[in-house]
């Protein structure tokens, strides 16, 4: 099991790294489509099967594919708005080891011997859970939802030129 | 058996992928492709998390994560066209209005 998450691991970080270092921003969302996958690979083999196909359904099948029909709709000239124009400063990266080696140091002392075991969740459980104690966090989270829906509705039918003149 | 370490190592190294991406690139839409690795690699921390305690409650907040994650995009969607419709471009330095 331990080989099987290693390999998805580094298949996750490999795609991602690949979608950061990509030219064109659709060929960026694929290699992120492709590290999310494997990421519902890895929650599948932890045992949370709702989950994963959660992640399958809705991160993979809804949210990137409206970033693909946005990518579309726009036709973005790469030149023109400088899509690849990498700032690599020193002062960033020396952050980043610093922020690694003080984040991790402590982790590798605290956690040694402790492991993930694998519980088989099953859905039934999970929406008992769901509507008997946080029945008011889903109330404010449809509430929200419906919200969004006017504030987009808004947004996109705005004719006024004053509030969105840049 | 999977060491609880690795998990982290691989939330951890997911999370700072993201804020190295947001803070390299120039350009909007790919400024918002790091946030979404950034919600990725914390929906993967709550999952791990949940798992090692045995508790469900992480789930639970990994279904709402997902959808302020759904929220998120479209709203900076829906304002990355009426931008767009605008100035034709999507530099973030162009779009600051102090330079003009």
């Amino acid at each position: 099991m331990y080989l099987a998450f290693y390999c998805l691991s580094f298949l996750t970080v490999l795609f991602t790294v690949f979608s950061i270092f990509q030219k064109n921003v659709m060929y960026s969302l694929l290699y992120f489509f492709v590290s999310v996958l494997t990421t519902s690979i890895i929650f599948f083999l932890l045992g949370n099967y709702l989950i994963g196909s959660l992640q399958i359904i809705i991160y993979a099948g809804a949210i990137l594919v409206l970033f693909m029909f946005v990518v579309m709709l726009l036709n973005v000239d790469e030149l023109e708005n400088q899509l690849y124009y990498p700032k690599y400063s020193y002062v960033f990266f020396i952050f980043c080891m610093i922020f690694c080696i003080f984040g991790l140091y402590k982790m590798f002392f605290c956690l040694y011997g402790s492991y993930v075991f694998k519980i088989i969740s099953n859905m039934h459980v999970l929406g008992k859970m769901l509507f008997e104690p946080y029945i008011l966090i889903v109330e404010f989270v449809s509430i929200l939802l419906l919200s969004i829906i006017v504030i987009i509705i808004l947004i996109s039918n705005i004719q006024n030129k004053n509030i969105l003149d840049v | 058996m999977v060491s609880l370490l690795n998990c982290l190592v691989l939330s951890i190294l997911l999370f700072i992928l993201g804020f190295s991406s947001i803070i390299i690139h120039n350009n909007l839409l790919s400024i918002f492709i790091g946030l979404e690795i950034i919600i990725n690699s914390i929906s993967l921390l709550l999952i791990v998390s949940s798992n090692y305690w045995h508790h469900m409650d992480g789930q639970i907040m990994y279904i709402l994560s997902i959808t302020l994650a759904a929220i998120e995009a479209s709203i900076s969607l829906t304002l990355v066209i009426q931008y767009f419709r605008k100035t034709r471009t999507l530099n973030i330095n162009k779009f600051s209005e102090i330079i003009k």
